[in-house]
């Protein structure tokens, strides 16, 4: 906690008077380019992810990245954030990231063993429609294969219970609201995306080619721009 | 989804998506391989965070640049207010899960709830604007209503940034007492094992104020007054022990 609490102070100290105007714009609302919807796990920076500066992102987090699905007579605080983004700040696009060794979707395909954690385990009946496919399809793969693809299918469950609720319905159709599936693999440092056409996991960067790659200038100008003290890593 | 989704407008039309694309492709590029060490040891061992930081979705906050941590210290709860419903009061919570996980699974041995300054949401309550048409936002601030019934006096015009601090300051309060009610949470406290703090950050200002169980008020995060808010056990009669 002390280590926390000083970095807080340097944030105070020094961070915030080297981008002051930016801070200082904050006040004055936000308007976010997208809802990022993630995992708690501590090892996923979305904002380090994207490159994104503090005001592009609204981000929701929770175990899994899951969303409940819509229901008339229940605010959930996915349904309550996901009504906040798509209505209020009207965002256009909704990006449901999941992410490599989750230890959710790890609990998924060992529901018998989370006796000992009931919440986490009625949470995670948001993620089971999976299981049964994701049995058949991976029969004799090791646990790992069958990990990886759980995440995979997961991410595109919660994509589908964000499409129950009516008001995304209405701004996809409206063509106002996109949906993406991503899965961030920490290990290796890549994002994959899920290509609606190809019906698969695809790497992010190699589908978005060559328009959306970062050019020889632009990684030149960001390492220059970050050079002198700033850690890469914050 | 990728561009040649059928139900995707061209890709190009979206300045935002652009932006976040290219985003990604130069942590791909540079920062990662740059601090590959670092990344590949994360997921070598299971994660080990120092400790659950709950916070709004407002886009605004960052809670790694805001503590000076990096990826690895903070499991992360964000929803839209930093609200944790009661313990129990109905339906299946991720909230409650993720609370559930983070203490029962990861030990984490610290809370952090922290609001923040210019939070729409909680303005557009006090104002009495959370409308028919946020059905779902209305409702999941019923669990700050009591918030909300400190302001009725003042009309929607009256309400200032200050009276938004106020009531983000109560609901940070409210919410550490939601907090208390998860079994996890009450166990923790109660055997010295966990420690919980209420924060609210001051976007423009930079500055972050934390609750004083001292005196009931947001100090100015010193080091000397981070100390965690004190467990029920304090005031009891030993009976837990």
């Amino acid at each position: 906690m002390t280590r926390i609490i000083k970095g807080v102070f340097d944030f105070q100290k020094n961070v915030h008077g080297t981008r002051e105007q930016l801070f200082k714009n904050l006040g004055s609302g936000q308007k976010p380019l997208a809802l990022f919807i993630t995992c708690s796990d501590s090892r996923i920076s979305p904002d380090m992810l994207t490159q994104t500066q503090p005001g592009e992102l609204f981000i929701m987090r929770n175990a899994g990245n899951i969303v409940s699905p819509y229901s008339w007579d229940h605010a959930s605080g996915e349904a309550a954030t996901l009504e906040y983004a798509v209505k209020q700040l009207k965002v256009r696009e909704v990006i449901i990231c999941g992410h490599a060794k989750c230890g959710a979707i790890h609990g998924l395909l060992n529901m018998d063993k989370l006796d000992a954690l009931p919440e986490v385990k009625r949470w995670l009946q948001f993620s089971e429609p999976v299981l049964a496919a994701l049995k058949r399809d991976t029969e004799g793969m090791s646990q790992e294969e069958i990990l990886a693809i759980g995440i995979e299918r997961n991410v595109l469950q919660q994509l589908e219970n964000v499409k129950s609720y009516p008001f995304v319905r209405e701004a996809v159709d409206r063509g106002e609201l996109r949906l993406h599936a991503w899965v961030y693999h920490f290990e290796t440092g890549t994002v994959l995306a899920h290509d609606q056409t190809k019906k698969r996991f695809v790497s992010l960067s190699d589908a978005t080619k060559p328009k959306f790659n970062a050019t020889k200038e632009e990684i030149e100008s960001y390492i220059k721009s970050h050079q002198g003290g700033m850690d890469l890593t914050i | 989804m990728l561009p040649e989704q059928d139900a995707c407008l061209p890709l190009a039309s979206h300045q935002g998506m652009d932006a976040i694309l290219k985003g990604v492709n130069l942590f791909e590029t540079v920062i990662f391989p740059e601090n590959r060490g670092y990344y590949e040891a994360l997921v070598d061992q299971p994660q080990r965070p120092q400790a659950l930081f709950i916070t709004c979705a407002d886009s605004r906050i960052h809670p790694n640049l805001l503590t000076g941590t990096r990826a690895g210290s903070l499991f992360l709860i964000r929803n839209a207010g930093n609200i944790i419903p009661p313990y129990g009061s109905g339906g299946t919570s991720g909230e409650a899960a993720t609370i559930e996980y983070a203490l029962s699974v990861l030990h984490v041995k610290n809370i952090i709830v922290c609001g923040h300054s210019h939070c729409g949401a909680i303005r557009a309550m006090l104002e009495g604007k959370l409308s028919d048409e946020i059905p779902s936002v209305r409702q999941w601030f019923t669990h700050t209503e009591s918030v909300r019934r400190l302001f009725v006096k003042k009309k929607a015009a009256e309400i200032t940034e200050e009276d938004v601090v106020h009531a983000v300051e109560e609901n940070v309060i409210l919410q550490l007492a939601h907090l208390r009610t998860h079994p996890a949470v009450a166990v923790g406290l109660s055997q010295g094992e966990l420690n919980i703090y209420g924060w609210v950050y001051h976007l423009g200002k930079g500055k972050v104020f934390g609750l004083n169980p001292a005196n009931g008020e947001f100090n100015s995060l010193l080091e000397k007054d981070a100390i965690p808010l004190p467990s029920l056990r304090n005031r009891r009669s030993g009976a837990v022990r």
